[in-house]
């Protein structure tokens, strides 16, 4: 029943499109009395939600993917330094930017986008109905605003997350693949991995380190290969261990 | 000859100290195992001086200490942080302090922008325990970083949104945190980039001073004379600024000026504030004069 307007093509005009029909798709109507006394005043949901997701979403994602990649670069490349295997490297490198670049995205643009998307619909919705002729409708507008932030905020924060969770693979690949390349090529000349060793000339660490504490030439370790593993899923189990603890999320307004 | 026999015993016992150290922060890459190695090792801050490079350059423990920072993301908002959840995470940001606090790792956290993960800690409203907690705890380790004169810290903190983060947190927060973001807005002050970016535009002043001059209203009722001490700092530094000082001259709040916080009981261990006072009421002074 949802479908763009001529106002979600108006307003589409003025940034990166982003894929939003996808998103569009997704979104729910619900049954609140607004909606069912003005069935036309149903095509604002998409409105709305587009309006306020093309309003955040280039920075959010900019930023978040930003910082995500800067630090799993530095950081990935320190504890696979001396790690033989690039494809190892490469696929920590994926689920940590991804986790950080999603988690950042995600923890950002919540707020932003919860007030964004209310004000927007309120308005176009008072726009369209006659509330001083018909002052209680201003409550039914109210009502359905709340409902539809309620109904589609997720969807819409989980659009924004994956849009920066893909960007940030894609930008840390193009980082990432000067040092594979090199290398690879190493390898394939010589043999033997090419290992970084620059962070053990600086001091006394890491090389002070007893072996299971630091990269070393044989390889990590299947723990320390799985920290990296970690990453992905850490919002669903930590969600559900504090859920498990007694720290369930309230619905305070 | 004591020290000849002792010096072997002190070894031992730091070797063993040394050894239990590593032993808790490889024990930080397992899931199960590191909430209790992160309290541990949150307790040998100061007893173990080498604890920030060992976290920095062992494999995976800044890695896991990310986990455990996004990890609570969720429960920002809406505002769903406890005191155990706070507890554990607040145990990791003492660790991330260590490593602000340490010249050998400093840099390195800066420039892999770990930082920055803790902004939305300080983007929270809720003022419940474990949340003013959160806060107070993020705000140490920015002041870790600040707290030794490091241009590239300021250059960093500049190129983010620390200023006003810090600023709702001295309108809102409680007398710790106040003191704490005063001391990081301070820092920034001191260092001459950071002066002059504050001083840059006139909004940019307004906010500071506003900010500041609110404080100094509420210091009235409840005094405080460590965040006083920051706030005084603050202002007579701007007035390092031709501009700021013009400003100053309307803008100082009153209670600076009367002598209010001259209550000899107040300030009476505190010459520094004294004098910063003084020198400050002279600035405005002299201004009003000519």
């Amino acid at each position: 029943a949802v479908t763009s307007t001529t106002a979600t093509a108006t307003t589409a005009a003025a940034g990166v499109e982003y894929g939003l029909g996808s998103l569009v798709s997704q979104l729910v109507v619900p049954m609140v009395d607004l909606f069912t006394q003005y069935p036309a005043l149903k095509r604002f949901v998409a409105v709305a939600v587009s309006t306020a997701v093309r309003e955040i979403i280039a920075p959010v994602v900019e930023r978040s993917v930003t910082i995500a990649c800067i630090t799993s670069r530095v950081l990935v490349l320190k504890d696979f330094s001396l790690e033989a295997d690039e494809a190892r490297l490469v696929s920590a490198a994926h689920t940590m930017v991804k986790s950080l670049s999603g988690s950042l995205a995600l923890v950002t643009c919540k707020e932003p986008l919860r007030q964004s998307l209310s004000s927007h619909l309120k308005a176009l919705l008072l726009q369209q109905v006659n509330v001083e002729q018909n002052p209680s409708l201003a409550q039914l507008v109210e009502v359905a605003v709340a409902q539809v932030v309620q109904d589609n905020i997720e969807v819409a924060c989980k659009f924004v997350e994956d849009s920066a969770t893909e960007k940030a693979v894609h930008d840390l690949d193009e980082t990432l693949s000067q040092t594979n390349r090199m290398r690879r090529a190493h390898r394939e000349k010589t043999g033997q991995p090419l290992y970084d060793t620059s962070g053990f000339t600086l001091g006394r660490y890491p090389s002070m380190l007893p072996e299971e504490l630091r990269p070393i030439a044989a390889g990590l370790s299947p723990a320390q290969l799985h920290l990296y593993d970690d990453f992905a899923g850490l919002r669903k189990r930590s969600e559900a261990a504090w859920t498990a603890v007694g720290a369930a999320p309230t619905n305070s307004k | 000859m004591a020290g000849h026999v002792a010096a072997p015993v002190l070894d031992a016992a730091s070797e063993s100290e040394r050894d239990h150290v590593y032993k808790l922060v490889g024990a930080l890459v397992n899931p199960d195992l590191r909430e209790g190695a992160l309290m541990e090792l949150s307790k040998k801050r100061d007893s173990f001086p080498d604890l920030a490079p060992v976290l920095w350059n062992s494999f995976g423990t800044m890695s896991a200490l990310l986990q455990e920072i996004i990890a609570i993301y969720p429960l920002l908002s809406p505002p769903a942080l406890g005191a155990h959840a706070s507890n554990r995470v607040c145990n990791a940001l003492a660790l991330l302090q260590c490593v602000a606090s340490h010249q050998e790792t400093r840099s390195l956290l800066l420039h892999a922008h770990i930082p920055l993960f803790l902004y939305p800690f300080l983007n929270t409203v809720s003022r419940t325990k474990p949340f003013e907690y959160l806060r107070l705890t993020s705000l140490g380790v920015i002041g870790a970083l600040v707290k030794v004169d490091d241009t590239d810290v300021i250059t960093f903190l500049l190129s983010t949104e620390i200023i006003p983060l810090c600023l709702r947190i001295m309108e809102t927060g409680s007398e710790l945190s106040k003191t704490v973001a005063t001391f990081i807005i301070q820092k920034i002050l001191l260092d001459e980039m950071g002066l002059n970016y504050i001083c840059q535009t006139a909004e940019r002043f307004y906010a500071v001073s506003a900010v500041l001059s609110n404080m100094i209203e509420a210091l009235v009722e409840q005094p405080s004379v460590r965040l006083l001490k920051h706030i005084v700092r603050c202002y007579l530094r701007l007035s390092d600024n031709q501009r700021a000082r013009e400003a100053l001259k309307t803008c100082l709040p009153q209670q600076l000026r009367d002598g209010t916080f001259n209550n000899p009981a107040l300030l009476k261990d505190d010459p520094t504030t004294k004098r910063w006072l003084a020198q400050l009421r002279g600035i405005t002074d002299a201004q009003q004069m000519s």
